[in-house]
């Protein structure tokens, strides 16, 4: 069948459609439209959350750097968690900028692109944490019992801290493999998405 | 507006707009159920962008937008979660006639070639049969004139061996 035949049974099918749709005007005028969810609206909340808790505790690891900063071995761990909450906003604010630009009436291709990056972005986020979290413990630990408890973390664990840090390097690796091994299929599939709408920007 | 003359506005916009509803929500629903899930959420979110039409594009131009970036964004999502939908109990835009045959056999041929396509030559291929130029195309998708000529181009290539495959198979 040619184009142009379809075209014509796709008018003819259109014309059919007139004739039989109707709009359900009585459900239109007693509902309410008050809840209508945003494509986006969980993931921004889950973003602005995740951001004022990171502005918090970078406030606060600001006043605890301010006071440690002379001793080596409080003032690395402050560092390592600094660059890790600095990381963490720029993330944050990077999408909420992206879902402010996106809304639906955005067009296909651009709109379509920044939500599978979002979508992709949450997921890289969410294996990332569970690598930063055995190797950022115990730093967090050490900076908990200074700059909450006014306690040494390393005279307390003495003997402990090292054996624990070379622990949860191993496991943040085991983790690493086993991600690798089994890949997130979701993330799989929004690259795939991704790389098909490239390739019809490209022309390719 | 009041709120009562929106309501008004938004239910003749839908009702001249009924037949693009349908014909994108069936493009993209892979049930008849989905297809009324479809249908239900893209009208909620042209209520909810309602107000914000600015006149930079075409009206039609914008509901397409709209009616896409939804159904391309449900068909991708392994979960439909429409529970938060006012909508659910009832159907927005229903067929007259239940008994009513909606697709002739080759309409049924057509919508299942689309299915086969790629998720946005899916979008294309149904704008390229609602009689769009390429400009308007591009627009609604944010293409290049000729990039959705190019796109077009290929989508015809694939129509014609689809269809050449089933004329085969009739007279096998």
């Amino acid at each position: 069948m040619e184009m142009h035949e379809l075209i014509n049974v796709w008018k003819a099918y259109d014309q059919k459609l007139d004739k039989y749709l109707k709009v359900n005007e009585r459900l239109l005028r007693e509902v309410s439209f008050g809840k209508v969810r945003s494509l986006l609206r969980e993931f921004k909340f889950t973003q602005i959350f995740e951001l004022v808790c990171n502005a918090l505790f970078t406030i606060f690891l600001m006043g605890y750097l301010i006071d440690n900063y002379a001793v080596l071995k409080f003032l690395l761990p402050g560092l390592g968690l600094l660059a890790l909450m600095v990381w963490g906003m720029y993330w944050n604010i990077t999408a909420l900028d992206m879902m402010a630009r996106t809304d639906v009436d955005t067009p296909v291709i651009v709109a379509q692109q920044r939500i599978e990056k979002l979508k992709m972005r949450e997921r890289i986020e969410r294996n990332a944490l569970l690598v930063i979290i055995p190797v950022f413990w115990i730093a967090f630990m050490i900076v908990f019992f200074k700059g909450v408890l006014n306690l040494d973390f390393y005279v307390i664990f003495k003997g402990l801290i090292w054996s624990s840090f070379a622990g949860s390097i191993i496991v943040a690796t085991i983790i690493v493999w086993f991600l690798k091994k089994f890949p997130d299929k979701k993330m799989e599939q929004a690259i795939e998405f991704l790389d098909e709408i490239k390739a019809i920007e490209s022309n390719t | 507006m009041g709120n009562q003359q929106q309501k008004d506005a938004f239910i003749e916009m839908l009702e001249q707009h009924r037949k693009l509803l349908f014909k994108v929500a069936s493009t993209y629903a892979k049930t008849e159920e989905d297809r009324k899930d479809l249908i239900q959420e893209i009208t909620l979110q042209l209520w909810r962008s309602f107000n914000k039409y600015d006149g930079r594009v075409k009206f039609s131009t914008w509901i397409y937008r709209i009616a896409l970036n939804v159904s391309i964004s449900s068909f991708r999502k392994e979960k439909k979660r429409y529970s938060t939908s006012p909508l659910k109990e009832e159907i927005v835009i229903t067929l007259k006639d239940e008994s009513f045959e909606e697709r002739a056999e080759q309409v049924k041929q057509l919508y299942t070639f689309i299915g086969q396509l790629k998720v946005i030559d899916k979008g294309i291929m149904l704008l390229y049969l609602e009689d769009k130029s390429h400009e308007e195309i591009g627009v609604i998708l944010g293409l290049s004139k000729s990039n959705v000529g190019t796109r077009i181009s290929r989508i015809k290539k694939k129509l014609k061996d689809y269809f050449e495959l089933i004329n085969k198979q009739h007279n096998v």
